[in-house]
Formats: structure tokens, sequence, C-alpha cells
């Protein structure tokens, strides 16, 4: 633990900004090595051991299957899945979560509402 | 018996003899917190914020006619006998008003940890993921912190005031609103005031900085479509920057901690309902009391000086000059790539989610109508979140 600075001069301001801006600089950085090393890893785990993909694919499908076997609506439709929206489920048909959350944040961009206001029912691709 | 007299004693006692009887200070408060209230409710001020702020100026400084009618007592929190032997937080509990009570989330610095556990369940770290470069941005734009740290000792503040008020730069209220409880309690009112209209005015801020500092060249650049995150890495990031920040900054983790805490309630996929919680109720009910225990604090004697004036001067200067330091890095990022990057994205590196994104995406927008920078730009803004959390903890750990 750092013994609190009770007195700072102009000269040490201004080290002592140049040394914590460094230190957020080197923190930030680091994170960033961090993810391009677990992607990396993902990227490797996944090319060279099929396994390892098919077994996390399986693990969040589930979870998909799950959702989509309490909806009826999405019971319907083999496309359609749910999605957790900010308030309540969204239903997603021919559309993937990706998408929908573009569409979502265009929409409150341009209606300059926040997100957490806005209630989005379904999103429906269009062939 | 004197029926005069008693109505004499009974105008004597009210609210408004005390008013206009010397308190003017309160007076101009009240007339003040209404202000806040109109900014909050009808432009649209950051609301969910200034609104109970507002309302929690307006309740502190009412008169009362007896202390036992207080629902506040700042001297209990600031006072010489607070600052010297701490708080006594039985005699708050035993005798202390309602806003007393809520104030204790404050100082305890309970509801800004929650609030980012709510934070964190809303955010979607993916577009940073995507694209980790982003967090240098994130970085950059803590710039203003620091300047404003120096131009604070420069007029006089006292080295822990000074951190308190660079932290405006961040746009991060909660951030602000947990350093300065520790560090500048007296000024708590003041910064948490000036964050959150900076944060709500960065439409009005933001965009003339981006133009004199950009081309249109520059602002026109369209970047790459953003890779797929997986799943694992999303659930593995939260965690991974925990351990890391945490061995490295251990003054971080009430912060950081929450704020990866509440990202893997909602990335895990098991723990919805607990997401949905910290996403909706939770997060509701304590912006609900922060907002109105720290408009509290907002007490006429000691909030009109010209102390509170330089805050809120400083408070804005932090702000520009993090916009610039973010889009400077924006732009070094952009002649470093060969113009792959728009250096717009480097402005929404000050912390405010998601509002500093959309100003840039905005600007974006204005030079070249098929340019959609809102995911990239929610990288550095991600990014900013993580940078302004650090800043405090290096700024705690220092002065603390």
């Amino acid at each position: 633990m750092l013994n609190a600075v009770e007195s700072v001069t102009i000269g040490e301001s201004f080290a002592l900004a140049g040394v914590s801006m460094s230190i957020i600089m080197a923190v930030l950085a680091s994170i960033m090595l961090l993810i391009y090393l677990m992607s990396a890893i993902f990227k490797f785990m996944e090319k060279h051991n099929p396994a390892f993909k098919a077994k996390l694919d399986a693990f969040f499908s589930k979870k998909t299957e799950k959702t989509t076997d309490a909806t009826p609506v999405a019971e319907e439709n083999k496309n359609t899945v749910t999605a957790r929206g900010s308030c309540g489920n969204i239903v997603l048909n021919n559309v993937t979560e990706r998408e929908a959350a573009m569409i979502m944040a265009i929409v409150a961009d341009k209606m300059q509402t926040p997100l957490n206001e806005l209630r989005f029912k379904s999103i429906k691709k269009i062939d | 018996m004197d029926i005069g007299q008693i109505f004499v004693d009974l105008a004597k006692g009210s609210g408004f003899a005390q008013l206009f009887g010397g308190q003017w200070q309160n007076a101009v408060m009240i007339v003040l917190a209404c202000f806040f209230l109109y900014l909050g409710i009808k432009k649209k001020f950051e609301p969910l914020l200034l609104v109970g702020i507002a309302f929690g100026m307006l309740l502190t400084n009412l008169p009362v006619a007896s202390e036992s009618d207080l629902i506040y007592h700042p001297e209990w929190w600031i006072g010489e006998a607070a600052i010297e032997h701490g708080v006594d937080y039985l005699n708050v509990l035993q005798h202390g008003g309602l806003l007393d009570i809520l104030y204790i989330g404050v100082k305890t610095g309970v509801y800004p940890c929650l609030i980012f556990i709510g934070v964190g369940a809303m955010t979607d770290f993916g577009p940073m993921i995507a694209n980790p470069k982003s967090l240098l941005l994130g970085a950059a734009a803590q710039l203003g912190i620091f300047s404003a740290f120096i131009m604070a000792i420069i007029f006089g503040f006292n080295p822990s005031q000074a951190a308190s008020i660079g932290i405006i730069g961040g746009a991060d209220g909660p951030t602000a609103i947990w350093l300065t409880k520790s560090l500048a309690p007296e000024l708590l009112a003041a910064i948490a005031i000036a964050a959150y209209s900076y944060m709500a005015l960065i439409p009005i801020i933001q965009p003339p900085i981006m133009r004199l500092l950009t081309t249109k060249k520059e602002r026109s650049i369209k970047m790459d479509q953003l890779r797929e995150v997986s799943k694992s890495e999303k659930i593995v990031f939260p965690i991974m920057v925990t351990i890391f920040c945490c061995l490295l900054l251990p003054s971080v983790a009430p912060l950081l901690g929450c704020l990866m805490f509440g990202n893997l309630l909602k990335e895990c996929g098991v723990t919805e309902r607990l997401s949905d919680t910290a996403q909706n109720a939770l997060m509701n009910i304590v912006t609900l009391f922060l907002g109105i225990s720290v408009g509290a604090t907002a007490q006429g004697v000691r909030f009109i000086n010209t102390q509170t004036l330089l805050i809120v001067v400083l408070g804005l200067v932090a702000f520009c000059l993090s916009t610039i330091g973010g889009l400077l890095i924006g732009k070094l990022m952009c002649w470093l790539t060969k113009g792959k990057i728009n250096p717009l994205i480097g402005a929404a590196g000050v912390s405010a989610v998601p509002m500093a994104a959309r100003v840039a995406h905005s600007e974006g927008l204005k030079a070249n109508p098929s340019n959609y920078l809102l995911m990239h730009a929610m990288g550095p803004n991600v990014a900013g979140v993580i940078g302004s959390a650090v800043a405090a903890g290096i700024l705690m750990a220092v002065f603390g």
C-alpha cells in the first residue's frame, strides 16, 4: 500500500500525471495483448482440435434450443430463435443476434432514444 | 391569549422566514435545483440521475424548524470530527434522517460499485475484443483527467481535491463519485453534478472539437467490418481482465471487479435472471438512492463559492482535453494504418457509454452518409470505461 501523498508541487504534478498516463497506457496495452493471445489460443484450439470447437458449439446451441422450446412463436418456425433484450425477449426470425444488435442500435440512434428504453418484440428478415 | 402573537410566532418559525432571514444561499440552491429539474425533465440531460440529484438538492436546502427535523446532517460526514475520527455510523443509524441513511451507500462506495455491476451487465465488450487496438484509444482519452489534475494544483486545490476534479475528465459518473467520496467528500456534490452535466452535454461539446481536429476526408473513412467474437472469448474476457488488473493494481478491484462481474453475468448464459436484475431493477434502485443522496450534499452554505465555479470550469476543460487526447491518438493510428482507422472513434474513448460512440457515429455519417461507425466506436467507448476505472484506481492508490 502506498502512503497517501499530502502535498504536491506543480513540477511533481506534471511528473505524476506523466507516470499515471504511462501506467494507464501500459495496463490497457497489456489487456490488448492478452486479448490477442486469448483469440490466438481459441483460433489454434478450434483449428487443431475440432472436437473442442464441436463441444463449444454444442454447449451454446443447447442453450439456444432451451430458450426456443419455451417460446411458442419459435416452435412455428425453425429459423426463429429468441434473444434476450434489455426489456424482455425478442423473437429473431432468420436474423442472427449480431444483425439484430446492429438493427437495434441503428434504430435507437435514429430515434435518439437509449436502447434500454425501447422494446423490440421481433425482428424478421424479409427476402 | 394573544392571537396576533400566535400568528407572529408561526410566521417566525416557518421555513419562509428562515429562507429570507439570512439563509439566502439556500434560496439560490432551491432555484438551482429547479433549474436542474428543468434540464433533466424538459431537456432530458441525463434525467435518470439529474432529476434525483436535483430533488436531493431541493430537499436538503428547504429550511426546517429544529435539528431533529433534518433529513441530512453534512457535519456528520464532512465535519472536522468525521475527518479526524471517521464517521460515527452508530449515531447515523440511531439519529440520522432518511438521506443520512441513504448516504451510507455513497460514503462506503457501495452505490458506484453496484452501478458498475449494472453497467457491466449492459455492456457488450464484443467490439473491443474484435478490435483490441481500440483499448489504446480508451487509454489516450484519459488525458483530460491528468491535465485537469495539474490545473487544479496550479489553482491551489490540495492533491486529493485535484485528483477528484481531474476524474471528471473520465466522463464516468460512478467512477467520479467513487473516487471523490474517499478523497474529497466536501466536493462531492459539485463534482457529481459537473460530471453528469457534461456527460449529458457530450453531443454539444464534442462535435466542434472533432471537426476542428480532423479533416472531412478523415471523418469519411469507412472501417472494415469487425470480426465475429465467439461466446467463449466473451466469457473468458471478464475473468481474465479481473485477474490481471486486480493483481496489477489492487485499488481498481472494487470498480473493475464489479464491471467485469456484471459482464460475466450477461455473457455466461446461465445467470440470465441475475443479469436481468442487474441491468434493470438493481440499476434503477441504486440510481434512485445515489442521485438523491448525492444531491443532498449540495447545501447552499457549502456549495455556493468560487471553488464550485472553478470545478465546473476545470471539469469542462478536462472533458475537452480527454476528447482531444482520443482524437490525436486516433489520428496517429489512422496514419500508422494508412487510413484504415477513422480518427473520430478516438473521441469515443471518453467513457460516457453509449453517448460518445453515438456522437462519433453521427459525425461520421455527416461526412459520409454511408459511413456507419457505431460498432467501431463502441470499442474505444467501453475501453474508456476500463481506462477511467484504472485511472481512478491509480489516483486512489496515490492519494487515498
